[in-house]
C-alpha cells in the first residue's frame, strides 16, 4: 500500500500529465501516423508515468520526463504492432527526439483559434480531406476511398493543405501581435 | 515554431523531396525505399530534423483541432442497410419466419409468468416509474481521492443526489445543485443537501460558485448561515473550532450569528458568538480547476486500467461476443467482435441508425440510441445452455413498457429477450413450446434502474444456467434479483439486436404480434451503450463483481 505521502505525490504527477496532455499527445502524433494507436501509446505512457511517479521530482521539467517515457512507448508499440507498416527506423526516431525544438511560445488556444479560421478558408474539397483525416481520424486509404480519390492525390492534397495552414497560422498569429 | 527556410537552389530541390517524404511519413504512407531515404536524411542532416518537427508540429496541431471538433459530437447518424455479406443468412431467416407467421395464425401467444406475487408474468400497463421532480436536488459532478463515509458505497460522477448527507473522510467532491450553484467540498466534511438551492455544512471546507440563476442560494452551518447574492465564496467550518467566511467575488448576506452583508474581499470569523473581521485567512479553499485536473487524472487512470482489463477479458474462453464502442474505427458503422474464442460463423456488429457520442470516460466513445430505428445487429451461431449478458449503459429514460437491451432479430424458438421495464426492472424471457404455441418463461429483477440513475453510467448483468433454470440479475456488481425459469431450456442465439426489438407488425413475418395483441411493439432503448459482453456460461457473483470493478468509474 502506498503511504498517504506517496499517493499524494502520484496524484500531483497525474495532474501534471493531464495539464500537459496536449503537448504529450502532439509529441506522439508527430511520431505515430495512426491516430487510434496514439491513444494506446498515451494510455500506456500514463500508466507508466503513474507507476514511476516516485522517480519524478516535482519542480523539474515534467514534459521532458514524460516525453522520455512516451518515446519509449512509441518504440515499443512500433515493434509490437506495426512491423508491417513502413516507417522511419528506431535510430531516426531517437535522432528526432534528441533534436526536438523548444515548444512554440504562442499558447495552444491561440494557435487552435488561428487554425480553426484557417481551416474555414480552405477550398471546399481540401477542407473535406482535412476533416476526414484529422477530425474523423481516418487513415489515408480510408479517407481516399470516401472521397473517391486515389491515395496519391490525397497525399498531395494533404501535404499542400498542411503547408497552406502553416503559413496561414503564422500570418494570423503575427497579425494578432 | 516556424523558422524561415534558408539556402540556395540546390537545397530547395532537396527540400521539395524532403518535404514530400516527411508528409508521407506523417500520413503513414512511406514505401520501404522512401522510408530508407528519409531515414538517411534525418540521420545525416540537422536541417532535415528541423524540417520534420516543423511539419509535424502543424500536423499535431491540426489533429488537436480535429479531436476537439470531433468531441463536439455532431457525428452524423445515418441508417445503413444490412451488409451484403450477411444476405444469405438473412434470406434464410426470412423464409423461416414467414413459415412461422403462418403457423402462428392457428396458434396462440401468451406470457408465462413466474414472478412471485403476480398472477401474470407480464407487467401491468400502469406499472410505470413515478417521476417526482422533487426527488433529486443535485448531481455529483466530479470527485477526487474521496474516502466515503456516507453513503458507504460512495457516489460516482453523474449520479443524481436526493436530499441527504454527504459524509467524506478525505478527498474533494463537486456538487452541482439543480439551481445552478456549484459547491466544491473538501474532506473531512459532512454536508447536507437540503433542497435544490440550499445546503448545510456541519463541518468541512466549502467553496461555492453561484451564478445569477441561483441567487438566493443558502448555506447553513452550526455557527454561520448565509444567503448568497451572486458570488463566489468560501466557508471553513472546522470541527470544534471557529467558522470563517470569505467572499471572493460579489456579496453574501449573513443571517446568523448576526445579519450583515459581506462584500468582495471581506473575511469574517465567529468568535465568542460574535463576528470578527479578519484581514486575510490562511485557509486554502478547495479549487474547482484543481479538482477537475485530479478527477481527469483519476478517470484517465481508470480508463487505461480498463483498457488493459478489456484486452485480458477478450481471451476469456467462455466469451463469444464482446463489443466495445471504443474499438470501432472512427465514424465506422461496424463494431468488431473482440472475443478471441468467438464461434465460427460469428459476425461483427453492424450499427444501424445509432450515432456516436461520449462514453464512460472523457474523450471515450459510446453509441447513442435515440430513435425507434436505432439498433446494433450481430449474429452468433448456435445455442447456449448457460449465459452471461453484461453491458455498460447510460439509461436516459425508460419510455416504453419494455426497453430492449438484447432481442432476437427474428422470432425463433428458444429465443432470448433481455430488456428493462418501464418500472426499471430487468426482464429476461425465453420462448418455448414451439412456434404454434409460443410461450415465454420469464424472470424479473428487483428495481435495477431508478430515475436517480438516469444519465449516469451503470453496469447491468444477468446470468442464466439451464441446468438449474436459475437467473441472477446484477446492477453495478451487486445482485438485484434472482429467479428461476421452470423449463430449464437452452437459448438460441443467432441474429440479435442490441438496443431494440426488430418487430415490424406491418410485415407478414410479424403478424403474430398483432394476433397476440402485443400492444408494445416499440421497445427501443433510449440512452448510450459502450460495452457489451455475451458469455456461454453463468459467471459467479464474484466474477460479475470483478467485471464491474474493471470498468468502474470511481477509483478504488
Amino acid at each position: 500500500m502506498p503511504t498517504p505521502d506517496s499517493s499524494d505525490h502520484t496524484a500531483q504527477v497525474q495532474a501534471l500529465f493531464v495539464r500537459h496532455s496536449a503537448a504529450l499527445r502532439g509529441f506522439v502524433v508527430s511520431l505515430v501516423a495512426d491516430f487510434a494507436a496514439v491513444d494506446d501509446v498515451l494510455h500506456d505512457t500514463f500508466l507508466t508515468v503513474t507507476a514511476k511517479a516516485a522517480e519524478f521530482e516535482l519542480g523539474t521539467n515534467f514534459v521532458a520526463w514524460a516525453k522520455a517515457v512516451a518515446r519509449f512507448k512509441v518504440l515499443h508499440a512500433r515493434r509490437a504492432h506495426w512491423r508491417e507498416i513502413n516507417g522511419i527506423s528506431d535510430e531516426a526516431i531517437e535522432a528526432l527526439c534528441a533534436s526536438e525544438p523548444e515548444a512554440d511560445a504562442a499558447p495552444l488556444e491561440r494557435q487552435l483559434a488561428a487554425l480553426a479560421s484557417c481551416v474555414e478558408a480552405l477550398p471546399k474539397q481540401t477542407r473535406r480531406a482535412v476533416e476526414l483525416r484529422y477530425r474523423q481520424a481516418h487513415t489515408v486509404p480510408e479517407a481516399a476511398e470516401r472521397l473517391g480519390w486515389t491515395q496519391g492525390s490525397l497525399y498531395v492534397v494533404l501535404c499542400r493543405a498542411r503547408s497552406a495552414l502553416r503559413e496561414c497560422i503564422q500570418r494570423k498569429l503575427a497579425e494578432a501581435i | 515554431m516556424y523558422s524561415a527556410k534558408t539556402g540556395g537552389g540546390d537545397l530547395k530541390m532537396h527540400d521539395a523531396r524532403l518535404e514530400l517524404l516527411i508528409h508521407r511519413c506523417l500520413d503513414g504512407g512511406l514505401s520501404a525505399e522512401e522510408a530508407a531515404e528519409l531515414d538517411a536524411l534525418i540521420l545525416s542532416s540537422p536541417d532535415a530534423r528541423r524540417e520534420y518537427w516543423e511539419a509535424a508540429s502543424v500536423h499535431a496541431l491540426i489533429r488537436e483541432w480535429g479531436a476537439e471538433e470531433w468531441g463536439k459530437g455532431d457525428a452524423p447518424a445515418t441508417i445503413v442497410p444490412f451488409p451484403e455479406s450477411r444476405g444469405k443468412m438473412l434470406r434464410w431467416a426470412w423464409a423461416l419466419a414467414a413459415a412461422a407467421a403462418f403457423i402462428l395464425f392457428a396458434g396462440g401467444w401468451w406470457w408465462h409468468g413466474r414472478e412471485p406475487g403476480r398472477s401474470d408474468g407480464d407487467l401491468a400497463d400502469d406499472d410505470t416509474m413515478e417521476w417526482l421532480p422533487g426527488e433529486y436536488v443535485a448531481t455529483l459532478a466530479r470527485s477526487a481521492e474521496v474516502e466515503w463515509i456516507e453513503p458507504a458505497t460512495g457516489f460516482t460522477s453523474g449520479m443524481r443526489l436526493a436530499p441527504g448527507w454527504l459524509k467524506i473522510k478525505r478527498g474533494t467532491v463537486q456538487v452541482d445543485f439543480l439551481s445552478g450553484a456549484r459547491v466544491v467540498i473538501e474532506g473531512p466534511a459532512e454536508f447536507q443537501l437540503v433542497g435544490e438551492n440550499e445546503g448545510f455544512c456541519r463541518f468541512g471546507k466549502v467553496k461555492a460558485h453561484v451564478p445569477e440563476s441561483a441567487h438566493g442560494f443558502k448555506v447553513g452551518s452550526p455557527q454561520i448561515s448565509l444567503v448568497d447574492l451572486g458570488t463566489e465564496f468560501g466557508m471553513d467550518v472546522p470541527q470544534g473550532g471557529d467558522s470563517e467566511v470569505h467572499v471572493f467575488e460579489g456579496s453574501v448576506a449573513l443571517t446568523q450569528p448576526v445579519s450583515r452583508q459581506l462584500w468582495q474581499g471581506e473575511s469574517v470569523r465567529v468568535e465568542s458568538g460574535g463576528l470578527r473581521d479578519i484581514v486575510e485567512s490562511a485557509t486554502v479553499f478547495p479549487d474547482e480547476d484543481e479538482l477537475t485536473r485530479k478527477a481527469d487524472a483519476a478517470d484517465l487512470h481508470r480508463h487505461a486500467e480498463w483498457r488493459g482489463a478489456a484486452i485480458r477479458f477478450a481471451s476469456e474462453p467462455a466469451l463469444i461476443a464482446y463489443f466495445r464502442a471504443e474499438a470501432a474505427a472512427a465514424d465506422s458503422r461496424d463494431l468488431p467482435n473482440l472475443a478471441l474464442q468467438q464461434r465460427e460463423g460469428s459476425t461483427d456488429a453492424t450499427i444501424v441508425g445509432a450515432g456516436w457520442s461520449e462514453g464512460r470516460w472523457p474523450g471515450s466513445r459510446a453509441l447513442e440510441f435515440t430513435s425507434p430505428a436505432d439498433r446494433v445487429r450481430f449474429y452468433i451461431p448456435g445455442e447456449a445452455a448457460a449465459f452471461t449478458l453484461a453491458v455498460w449503459i447510460r439509461v436516459d429514460s425508460l419510455p416504453h413498457k419494455r426497453c430492449g437491451i438484447l432481442f432476437p432479430s427474428m422470432p425463433r424458438e428458444h429465443e432470448l429477450q433481455w430488456s428493462m421495464t418501464r418500472g426499471g426492472e430487468q426482464f429476461v424471457a425465453v420462448s418455448h413450446g414451439g412456434l404454434p404455441n409460443r410461450i415465454f418463461d420469464s424472470a424479473v429483477s428487483g428495481s435495477a434502474v431508478t430515475p436517480m440513475d438516469f444519465g449516469r453510467w451503470m453496469h447491468l448483468a444477468c446470468t442464466y444456467d439451464a441446468a438449474t433454470g436459475s437467473v441472477v440479475f446484477y446492477k453495478d456488481g451487486r445482485v438485484v434479483g434472482t429467479n428461476t425459469l421452470p423449463n430449464k431450456l437452452p437459448v438460441t442465439l443467432e441474429g440479435m439486436d442490441l438496443g431494440n426489438w426488430a418487430a415490424r407488425p406491418d410485415q407478414p413475418e410479424w403478424n403474430w404480434t398483432r394476433m397476440a395483441s402485443i400492444g408494445h411493439a416499440v421497445r427501443n432503448f433510449v440512452g448510450r451503450l459502450d460495452e457489451f459482453a455475451l458469455l456461454n456460461r453463468a459467471l459467479t457473483e464474484a466474477e460479475i463483481q470483478s467485471l464491474y470493478q474493471n470498468g468502474e468509474l470511481a477509483p478504488r
